[in-house]
């Protein structure tokens, strides 16, 4: 069943292609196409499927630098203009919470990146929910009825938004803890893929999602307006988010957020992440590796 | 039955020159509402980002005639989006319908059709504005050309026609 709807989610991805590059990566079996995390495409190359092993040329054609342009027009519905700002920073977040990254000649003005030409290569992220990818972790973030803040960390592509996602759904369901409310600010569009107002996820019954405008401004309007028990974000990277963050924090609200990186000495290196952990903004640490066997959870109290 | 078989005889000719001018009429008007139409399309694209499917569906609602039937035609086509280009889409619709584009007007509707679907806002106001200046000047030229033949073709028709009665009576 599982499998199954892994395989449409990477069949959905694949109808974002033009219809050469669309065919061969239907034709993948429905393990593969169950198992592959990601989409590659590099003008004048095969196009290739990333698996949790390795990434592996998908038989067809090669990629034509025109198919790159159409594969954004396709995915825009004809309306690459309504995702210009997305595209100025190099992703495009399209229905069903797939991601496209892109690659290309960066057009500058008023000494700011202001679009992307020539393009050379697109990674088609799939969007995979995993119920139950929560569990393992889920009762080591809770100290006395309480939830306790708590931030994921792995390297790109290790399953943080998965394991996020997961995690605001069993708070807000209440699936193996007490329910709380949840304020989730998806500026990428990732964790919830809203469409017309209605999550293309499950992220739980008593969630409230502000899509599509800036981290740290989305947490403070979540804050003032949703009266959330937890705020939830997706890749904390700005001094921005950090300051919305602590001023959540310092309202009592509990936080989930994750952000790239290895461990907690590579948090505590950097001088935007150390100043979160000296503050005691988050109490636990949840690292997420990689293994032959799949994923592994590393939670650490930090306080 | 003389008289009517002259009628005939006299109609037939008539008819082509009046239709030959009731065209050269409709054209100046074609090319004005398609730049009414396409200057909608600048403004929206400018102030609210309207996403295509949706401003071609509210242009085929609004504007009547082959201008309606134009963007009805990318709206159904659309549905096929990924098997076709939105370029592939624009050009089958202005094949389809019956916009009677010549010259600068029919190039610059083409050109519009490499742009539409996967520039940026800013290039795709150009190509917009670029493609209205070239319908504007084709709207005045086609006005002229109706004020210069239209009433001669119709003149044209009937004195044929008169002729034909003649030499054949």
């Amino acid at each position: 069943m599982i499998q199954q709807s892994q395989a449409d989610r990477w069949r959905a991805a694949a109808a974002l292609l033009p219809p050469h590059l669309r065919g061969p990566a239907l034709e993948l079996d429905e393990l593969r196409q169950a198992r592959a995390e990601e989409l590659r495409l590099r003008a004048g190359r095969p196009m290739t499927a990333v698996y949790p092993e390795g990434e592996e040329s998908i038989r067809g054609t090669a990629v034509t630098a025109a198919d790159l342009p159409l594969v954004l027009e396709i995915a825009t519905r004809a309306s690459v203009h309504t995702a210009q700002a997305q595209i100025s920073g190099g992703f495009l977040t399209v229905p069903g919470g797939h991601r496209i990254g892109i690659c290309g000649s960066g057009v500058m003005g008023e000494g700011r990146l202001r679009n992307l030409r020539h393009l050379s290569s697109l990674a088609i992220r799939v969007a995979r929910a995993v119920p139950g990818a929560a569990w393992p972790v889920l009762d080591k973030l809770w100290q006395g009825g309480q939830f306790q803040s708590t931030l994921l960390v792995s390297p790109p592509g290790a399953g943080k938004t998965t394991l996020l996602r997961d995690l605001i759904r069993c708070l807000s369901d209440g699936d193996g803890c007490p329910a709380l409310r949840v304020g989730v600010a998806d500026e990428r569009g990732e964790l919830a893929a809203m469409w017309e107002g209605t999550p293309q996820f499950d992220v739980g019954r008593r969630t409230d999602v502000m899509d599509g405008c800036p981290k740290e401004q989305g947490l403070l309007m979540l804050l003032r307006g949703m009266n959330p028990q937890v705020l939830a974000a997706d890749e904390i990277t700005a001094p921005e988010d950090c300051a919305a963050l602590e001023m959540a924090a310092n309202c009592g609200v509990g936080l989930l957020c994750s952000a790239h990186g290895l461990d907690l000495e590579d948090l505590k290196a950097r001088p935007l992440y150390r100043n979160l952990l000296e503050r005691r903004v988050f109490r636990r640490l949840v690292v997420i590796c990689r293994t032959k066997e799949g994923r592994s959870y590393q939670v650490t109290e930090l306080c | 039955m003389r008289l009517v078989g002259a009628a005939l005889v006299l109609a037939g000719p008539a008819m082509v020159g009046f239709r030959s001018a009731r065209r050269l009429a409709r054209r100046p008007e074609c090319l004005r509402t398609l730049h009414a139409a396409l200057e909608q399309m600048a403004r929206e694209i400018s102030f609210r980002l309207t996403p295509l499917p949706e401003l071609f569906r509210s242009l085929a609602e609004t504007y009547e005639g082959p201008v309606g039937l134009l963007f009805a035609s990318c709206v159904r086509e659309m549905e096929g989006l990924g098997t076709k280009s939105m370029a592939q889409i624009w050009r089958q619709a202005l094949t389809e319908v019956p916009l009677d584009l010549e010259g600068r007007a029919a190039r610059a509707l083409e050109a519009l059709g490499e742009v539409l679907g996967r520039y940026d806002g800013e290039n795709l106001r150009g190509a917009l504005e670029q493609a209205c200046g070239e319908l504007a000047a084709a709207a005045e030229e086609a006005e002229r050309e109706w004020e210069r033949k239209g009433r001669m073709e119709q003149v044209l028709g009937l004195t044929a026609g008169g002729l034909l009665v003649i030499l054949l009576m």
